[in-house]
């Protein structure tokens, strides 16, 4: 396990070795941080589209519906505070844990 | 037989359990008649844990509705939430003067009465909720943790504790214009929770909780100084409050607590007294524990280095080690256990008691530092104030004023205002408090800018003073 800290108002991606996870709320007070690889063929589920009254996210790949209440129940462990985040991601095993700001539409804006 | 239809937790309404606005405020009001609240002509209250002034002919004209954000935790309304919940949480804890009882006697029967008990009881909630419903804006904890991610998570903690090597309070009491002034000045805003040292925690030395009550216990009579008097912490700090000529007696300088001191203060009794909070305040000890050890030591040094060698800083170092100790504790002995015990269901509550100390501790010391900046600057905003008068004659778009007449002796019990203020006195003369034995003169033709969110209070000292309230909103508009 690996903590990482980082600005939520900049960053919204997280790269822990070959996991991906993205930042993402419904109602901008709770935030997760769910993984990015569509459980169908690993389609990038933060450029998908967000139903929030259907807890679902719309893959771009397949159009498949994924539920948000199960990719929170396996997001990873997070706290945003004014600020700031911390999140714990799996041990990357020696590769750097990166973050980055890349265009995330899965989330309420 | 018919059975009640089970409502899930997360659809059950999350208002107090007085659903009825105006059955609060008419119960808040009604808690404020009573003599023990209201407007006095002192600067302290000395020896005599009951009366504490809390502005009561104002409680009707605030509105507690809706919860404060975090931008407005210091503003008047949130100053008057927080008055108001400590004395009520305080009415669980026994508290009785040194010296006089008799004297006090009504006093005392009325705090601990039946009146005050059962408004107390419909208030309560509501200032709760109104108070620290913010929290759960403003911190999100979430996704799948484990006993192994919360390790690391406070492992990662633990260790930037150790690289911490600020400390934005030292900084601020040596900086300070007057250090002595705000190292005394930080010393009662401790003291409001320190002379009743473990109180909240005490809280929770009842029930039957197995293992970790006893660890709790261990906790607790560390704090008690184990039945020994003079070892309890709360009279270390007695002593720490002494030794710069300080009164040690409870809530003497209740004026002079900062909103956000109170705050923080309630936050602890409002994890504790709700044992439905249980984990949250685990996480929170444990975080207060930790950043308490850095913080004593410093404390200690800081104060020894403005005050010499009579300063009385035993309650630090025992601090600066016990904690040491407490913090090994209640991670080792009741926090991991905890989560064997009941599962990993319950360490996002513990982190977020955690998170909750953090924030809370961080925006008090903001506030502290904004005021003894604020306080420092007193002859600035002084000398600021005939420029801003003669903008405001010559505005086309003039503020909101509101002119006061008073008598000598008239004192205005300390408040803050939740914009920028003109106080320019038209006749007589003023003075201005900015904190206990800390003051400006203010003649006719003077006056002062108040900060919003700053402490302040005033005493007249003519026969007669007449002086105005612009508010101005925000000073920089009216200095160009």
């Amino acid at each position: 396990m690996a903590v990482v800290t980082f600005d939520p108002g900049h960053a919204r991606f997280v790269i822990a070795g070959n996991l991906r996870f993205f930042l993402s709320t419904t109602d901008g007070h709770v935030f997760h941080l769910l993984r990015a690889a569509c459980p169908h063929r690993g389609g990038p589920l933060h450029l998908g589209q967000l139903d929030a009254d259907a807890g679902t996210i719309r893959c771009p790949w397949h159009d498949g519906e994924v539920s948000l209440r199960c990719l929170q129940r396996d997001a990873a462990p997070l706290v945003v505070r004014p600020g700031s985040a911390t999140a714990v991601v799996p041990d990357p095993g020696g590769e750097p844990i990166t973050v980055d700001g890349r265009l995330v539409l899965a989330t309420r804006r | 037989m018919q059975h009640k239809k089970h409502i899930p937790l997360d659809e059950r309404s999350k208002s107090p359990v007085v659903e009825d606005y105006d059955v609060f405020a008419q119960c808040l009001q009604a808690y404020g008649e009573s003599d023990l609240y209201a407007d006095i002509e002192t600067w302290l209250v000395e020896d005599n844990p009951y009366r504490r002034p809390l502005r009561p002919h104002v409680f009707k004209y605030l509105d507690f509705r809706k919860p404060l954000t975090r931008e407005e935790l210091l503003t008047y309304t949130s100053l008057t939430a927080s008055r108001t919940l400590l004395t009520l949480y305080e009415s669980d804890f026994v508290l009785l003067p040194r010296r006089d009882l008799a004297s006090k006697r009504a006093d005392l029967e009325e705090f601990y009465g039946r009146r005050a008990q059962v408004l107390g009881a419909v208030v309560r909630p509501w200032l709760e909720s109104y108070l620290f419903s913010f929290l759960d804006d403003t911190i999100s904890v979430s996704g799948r943790w484990t006993l192994a991610s919360m390790k690391e998570y406070f492992e990662s903690f633990l260790a930037e504790e150790r690289r911490r090597t600020e400390c934005p309070m030292a900084s601020t009491l040596l900086a300070s214009a007057d250090p002595a002034h705000a190292a005394r000045t930080c010393l009662l805003q401790l003291a409001g929770d320190f002379l009743l040292e473990s109180s909240a925690m005490g809280r929770n030395a009842g029930g039957h909780y197995g293992p970790l009550q006893s660890e709790m216990f261990k906790i607790l009579i560390d704090e008690l100084g184990y039945g020994v008097h003079q070892t309890r912490h709360s009279s270390l700090y007695e002593g720490a409050l002494e030794s710069v000529g300080l009164a040690s007696t409870p809530h003497t300088y209740w004026q002079f607590y900062l909103g956000s001191s109170l705050l923080l203060n309630n936050y602890y009794n409002y994890v504790c007294r709700n044992h439905g909070r249980f984990f949250r305040y685990l996480g929170a000890l444990f975080q207060a524990e930790t950043a308490f050890i850095a913080l004593c030591r410093r404390m200690a040094d800081t104060l020894r280095q403005i005050f010499g060698p009579r300063v009385d800083v035993r309650y630090f170092q025992e601090h600066a080690h016990i904690d040491g100790h407490h913090s090994r504790m209640v991670y080792d002995k009741m926090i991991l256990p905890a989560v064997e015990m009941f599962g990993e269901g319950i360490i996002p509550d513990i982190v977020r008691g955690f998170e909750e100390g953090k924030l809370l501790t961080d925006i008090a010391t903001q506030d502290f530092i904004d005021q003894v900046a604020w306080s420092d600057g007193s002859a600035h905003w002084k000398s600021l104030a005939p420029a801003i008068h003669r903008n405001i004659e010559k505005s086309h778009d003039k503020p909101r004023v509101q002119r006061f007449v008073e008598p000598r002796g008239e004192l205005s019990v300390t408040h803050v205002h939740d914009g920028d203020e003109l106080c320019f006195i038209q006749s007589g003369t003023m003075r201005f408090v900015t904190g206990h034995e800390r003051s400006v003169l203010l003649h006719a033709g003077e006056g002062t800018v108040i900060r919003r969110n700053r402490l302040h209070g005033a005493i007249i000292e003519s026969d007669e003073c007449t002086y105005d309230i612009h508010s101005i909103g925000e000073v920089q508009r009216w200095l160009s």
